[in-house]
C-alpha cells in the first residue's frame, strides 16, 4: 500500500492532546482527519483536477457553438443543443483511431480550444486561401462533412459528396502542371535541406493539421447530421437565409516577388451568396447521445451562447464576432469581393492572371521518392543553395506606406490613439530564447485582446514591431539593421505607440 | 499532441529497426540508421502534404521561408483543409514502414 503522505500535524494534536501541551491544531489537520488522513492539499488538488476535467466538455461545447454559428451563418445553438452536439462529437470520437491511437477528448479539446479557427476553417472549408463558398454551401445543403474525419462515419454518402466538391474545385482551378511540379519540387528540396528543430516543427505542424482537420471533419459531419435532423435549426437558417460563412478572408495585398503569402486574415464581410434553400429533410427525433465517461459532466454543458435564439436577420447584415478591423490594410481594387451571381458556382476572387513563373536557375531536382517507390534508383544529390539573403536594394524610406505590388497608396483610415490601458504596457519586450517576434507578438496580443488573435492580426502587428525594432525582414520588404533570422536572445522588441495604436484598433 | 505524434513515429522507427536485415547492426549503427529513418519519415510526411495541395495552396506557401513560424502555421492550416489527410498519412507511413522492414538499406 502506498505510504500516506505527511499531511499536517500528527493526529493527537487534533484528537485530545492536552490543551497547551502541544501546538494548536492547524485547520488543515482537522480536515485531514475528517477525510481519513487525506489532507487539504490533496483535496484541493483533486478538486482542481476535477474542475479541469469538467472544464473540457464546456470548452468543447463552446468551440462547437462557435463553429456552428459560423457554419449556419449566425444560428446560436443554446446550451442544451450545444451539450447534445458535444456529446455526439465526443462519443463518436471515442471510436476513431488516428495514427494508431483513439481520438481522445483532450485532443478534441486542444483542437477546439487552441486551434479553433483552424478547425472552424476545416469545417467550413473557408479558411484563408481555402476552398470557397461552394464548399460551405455544400455543408449546409447536405453534401456536407466537407472534410472527412477518419472514420467519422456519419453520413458516409454525404461525406463523399463533400470530397467530390473539393476535387471538383481543384479541377476547376487552372492548373499549370509544370508550374505546380516546379513549386513542389522546389519545396521538397528545400525541406530536405533544413535540419533539426525547423524540420520537426514543420512535420509536427503537418500532422497536427491532419489531426485537427480530422476533428474538423468529425465536427462538420456531426453538425451536418444535426442540422439535417433538427427542424428548429433549419427554421433558424431559413430565417437568416444567407447561408454563407463570414470567414473567407480579405486577401491582404498580394505580394510580388519574394514576399510571403499572408497566413490567414479574415474579412469583415463577404459578398452576398446565393440563397440556397435548405433541404426540407425529414425531421426525425435526435437520438440521445451516449454517456461520456469519464469526463462527462452530470449536467448539460453550458455553452456561452446560452439561450439566445436567432431571429430573422437581414440577409447581408449578419454580424460576426470575428470581424477584424484592419485599419492599415489597403485593399487592392481587384481583390474587392464582387457580388456572386445566383445559381452559378462561386469562384474565389482572383487577383488576375498569375505572373509568369521564372524557373530557378538551379537545376531542378527530383525529391527523393519514398522508400516504397524506390527500387534501384541512384541517389540524388541536392546541390547546396545559397541561403536567402536580404535584398541589396536601397532602403526605402517608409515601406509601409507603399502597397506591396505597387499601385496607388490609399489614405489610411484614422487609427485611434492607444487608450490609457495600453499606454501603461511595457514598450520593450526582450526576445526569449528559442522564440521569435511572431510568437512574442502572438502572446502580447492574446494578453491584451483577451482572445486568440487571428493570423492577420499577428502578421500586421509583427510587421510593425519589426519596423519599430529595426529588424530586417526581406520577405516583408522591411528593412532594418538586424536580420530577423539572427536575432540574439533578449533583443528588445519594441511595442511603442505605433504598435499600440494598431492593437487599439483591433481591440475596438 | 506533438508528443503523441513523436511517439507514433518512434513506434514506426522501432518497427523498422527490428527488421531481420538489421540484426547484425551494432547499437551505434542502429542509432545512426534510426536518425536517417526519422528524417526519411519527416520527408515522406511533408511530400504527402505537398502532393495533396492545390495549386492555390502551393502558391500561398512557396515564398514563405521554411524557418519562419508562418510557414509551419500555414502548413498546419492547409493540412487541416485536406480531406482525409490523416488517413492518407497513416496509410503511406505504414507502406513505408513495410517497405523499409523488407529492405532497410534503400535509404542508406
Amino acid at each position: 500500500m502506498a505510504e500516506q503522505p505527511q499531511l499536517g500535524p500528527e493526529p493527537e494534536a487534533v484528537h485530545g492532546g492536552e490543551p497547551g501541551s502541544k501546538p494548536e491544531a492547524e485547520p488543515g489537520s482537522v480536515v485531514a482527519a475528517a477525510f481519513g488522513g487525506i489532507g487539504p492539499d490533496q483535496i484541493e488538488q483533486d478538486l482542481i483536477a476535477r474542475e479541469a476535467r469538467a472544464a473540457i466538455p464546456r470548452r468543447i461545447g463552446r468551440g462547437i457553438s462557435h463553429i456552428f454559428e459560423k457554419v449556419t451563418g449566425g444560428v446560436k445553438l443554446g446550451a442544451e443543443r450545444a451539450s447534445h452536439l458535444t456529446n455526439a462529437v465526443v462519443s463518436k470520437a471515442a471510436n476513431i483511431k488516428i495514427f494508431g491511437q483513439n481520438l481522445k477528448t483532450n485532443t478534441i479539446d486542444y483542437a477546439l480550444h487552441h486551434k479553433k479557427e483552424i478547425v472552424t476553417g476545416a469545417v467550413t472549408g473557408a479558411v484563408a486561401g481555402g476552398l470557397g463558398k461552394a464548399a460551405v454551401r455544400g455543408v449546409l445543403t447536405g453534401t456536407g462533412g466537407f472534410l472527412v474525419a477518419a472514420g467519422a462515419g456519419a453520413g458516409g454518402g454525404a461525406l463523399a459528396g463533400g470530397v467530390k466538391e473539393y476535387l471538383k474545385q481543384r479541377e476547376g482551378i487552372q492548373i499549370n502542371e509544370a508550374e505546380k511540379a516546379l513549386i513542389i519540387s522546389g519545396l521538397k528540396n528545400e525541406f530536405r535541406r533544413i535540419r533539426g528543430a525547423d524540420k520537426k516543427k514543420i512535420r509536427d505542424a503537418a500532422v497536427r493539421g491532419a489531426i485537427v482537420g480530422a476533428i474538423g471533419g468529425l465536427v462538420g459531419a456531426e453538425i451536418t447530421d444535426f442540422v439535417a435532423n433538427n427542424e428548429w435549426v433549419q427554421e433558424q437558417i431559413a430565417k437568416i437565409r444567407v447561408l454563407e460563412i463570414r470567414l473567407p478572408e480579405v486577401k491582404i495585398p498580394q505580394f510580388e516577388g519574394t514576399a510571403p503569402s499572408v497566413p490567414g486574415g479574415f474579412a469583415p464581410d463577404f459578398p452576398a451568396l446565393e440563397t440556397t434553400p435548405f433541404p426540407t429533410a425529414e425531421v426525425t427525433p435526435v437520438p440521445a447521445a451516449p454517456t461520456l465517461e469519464p469526463i462527462a459532466t452530470p449536467g448539460p454543458v453550458a455553452a456561452p451562447t446560452a439561450t439566445v435564439e436567432a431571429t430573422a436577420v437581414a440577409p447581408t447584415a449578419v454580424p460576426t464576432a470575428e470581424a477584424t478591423p484592419t485599419p492599415t490594410v489597403t485593399p487592392i481594387p481587384t481583390e474587392t469581393p464582387t457580388p456572386v451571381p445566383t445559381g452559378t458556382p462561386t469562384p474565389e476572387a482572383s487577383p488576375g492572371p498569375p505572373p509568369a513563373v521564372q524557373p530557378p536557375a538551379a537545376p531542378e531536382l527530383a525529391p527523393a521518392p519514398p522508400a516504397s517507390e524506390l527500387a534501384a534508383a541512384p541517389p540524388v544529390v541536392a546541390p547546396e543553395a545559397s541561403p536567402a539573403t536580404p535584398p541589396t536594394s536601397p532602403v526605402t524610406a517608409e515601406p509601409a506606406s507603399v502597397p506591396p505590388g505597387g499601385g496607388l497608396a490609399v489614405a489610411q483610415p484614422e487609427v485611434p490613439a492607444p487608450p490609457a490601458e495600453l499606454a501603461t504596457l511595457p514598450e520593450q519586450i526582450p526576445l526569449p530564447a528559442g522564440s521569435n517576434p511572431w510568437e512574442v507578438t502572438d502572446r502580447y496580443l492574446h494578453d491584451i485582446l483577451g482572445r486568440d488573435p487571428t493570423n492577420a492580426e499577428i502578421l500586421q502587428v509583427t510587421k510593425e514591431v519589426c519596423r519599430q525594432s529595426n529588424i530586417s525582414v526581406p520577405n516583408w520588404e522591411i528593412t532594418g539593421e538586424i536580420d530577423h533570422r539572427k536575432l540574439p536572445v533578449n533583443y528588445k522588441l519594441i511595442f511603442n505607440d505605433p504598435v499600440k495604436k494598431l492593437i487599439a484598433g483591433m481591440k475596438g | 499532441m506533438d508528443q503523441q505524434i513523436q511517439a507514433y513515429l518512434e513506434s514506426l522507427v522501432s518497427e523498422v529497426l527490428q527488421s531481420h536485415a538489421l540484426v547484425n547492426y551494432t547499437s551505434q549503427q542502429k542509432n545512426e540508421y534510426a536518425q536517417k529513418l526519422r528524417d526519411h519519415f519527416n520527408n515522406v510526411i511533408f511530400d504527402i502534404v505537398l502532393d495533396q495541395m492545390t495549386p492555390e495552396q502551393l502558391n500561398s506557401i512557396k515564398d514563405i521561408p521554411m524557418e519562419s513560424p508562418e510557414f509551419a502555421q500555414k502548413i498546419e492550416e492547409i493540412s487541416a483543409q485536406i480531406p482525409s489527410l490523416s488517413q492518407v498519412l497513416e496509410k503511406r507511413l505504414a507502406q513505408e514502414t513495410h517497405a523499409l522492414k523488407n529492405n532497410p538499406k534503400i535509404i542508406i
